[in-house]
């Protein structure tokens, strides 16, 4: 195993050692914090620790990632359509 | 009346913190019957979008089904999502726009449902049987001594420090990659009870290799 595998899996193991939400937390700020990162606001300050536990929680990290890009396209499609 | 001053301040409210869209969306649902029915169509629509958009984003990962599996998928999760949205209604604040808010239950739904059928029937690994994957490859000796010294107070650590369910949690999600929900369905419990076992897992074993000098930072690379 290289050594960034070797790190990515302890990593995975070890976590981050820093205050974090947890899982229903970050469920009800998700929404608050990817509209503040598409318009370029500091997300992190705003809602502290909903980063750290995107960083520790895969399942979360994955809908952060789908809400993100679901509202990417649908900014495209709207710019398609000329509503912007 | 009570109620109508409760429901009057509460419209006061929206209409200050509430984009104009989100404001009609809220305004419809609480319609009378003929308006409300059609904004739930309009929602479901929504939900659905959300959560064709999540089974299109993990087909590639589930070859294994077919298009009108993954379309029943969506169609259930939209159900589902339509039933947690209209139950938690009064929970929306306005930090997003509404669809935004509605978005991320669709999304979740799916990708529960798509992490569940994906582990249908299978065994779930609890236990630390892959810890050859640790195995280096190509390091000079310095490191690989390096490594094999945190790797062995992380496996003591996960042995010693831990307790049997925390083993298996951390074991099963960091380890071996069982997806949360699905564990969380196994164990009959909640992602977040589960995701408070690994984090508290997590920070015992940081705690125990800190005490003998070792942490993720002290490797290089």
């Amino acid at each position: 195993m290289e050594q960034r595998d070797l790190k990515h899996t302890l990593g995975r193991l070890l976590g981050v050692a820093e205050p974090e939400l947890g899982c229903d937390e970050c469920f009800d700020e998700l929404d608050r914090y990817v509209e503040l990162e598409r318009v370029g606001e500091d997300a992190d300050a705003a809602i502290p620790g909903l980063r750290a536990h995107l960083d520790g929680c895969s399942a979360c990290r994955e809908e952060h990632e789908s809400l993100r890009a679901l509202l990417a396209g649908e900014q495209v499609s709207r710019r398609l359509a000329g509503h912007i | 009346m009570h109620a109508d001053r409760k429901t009057n301040e509460a419209a006061a409210v929206e209409s200050t913190q509430f984009d104009p869209d989100s404001r009609e969306w809220l305004a419809s649902l609480r319609g009378d019957e003929a308006v409300r029915d059609e904004a739930v169509a309009r929602l479901h629509a929504l939900l659905l979008r959300a959560a064709r958009f999540e089974v299109a984003r993990r087909r590639p990962t589930l070859p294994y089904l077919r298009g009108d599996e993954l379309d029943d998928i969506a169609l259930e999760a939209a159900d589902d999502a339509l039933m947690s949205v209209l139950a938690k209604l009064e929970d929306f604040r306005g930090a997003s726009r509404f669809t935004t808010w509605v978005y991320k239950f669709g999304l979740l739904e799916a990708a529960v449902k798509l992490r569940k059928r994906a582990w249908q029937g299978r065994e779930l690994p609890l236990e630390p049987d892959t810890w050859n994957l640790f195995a280096s490859a190509g390091l000079d000796p310095d490191t690989a001594a390096e490594q094999r010294e945190l790797l062995a107070a992380v496996q003591t650590a996960i042995v010693d420090a831990l307790t049997p369910h925390q083993r298996r949690v951390l074991v099963a999600l960091a380890l071996n990659g069982v997806p949360i929900d699905v564990l969380a369905e196994r164990l009959s419990t909640t992602r977040g009870a589960l995701y408070k076992t690994l984090h508290d897992a997590r920070a015992k074993l940081r705690e125990h290799l800190e005490r003998f000098g070792l942490s993720l930072e002290s490797l290089e690379g």
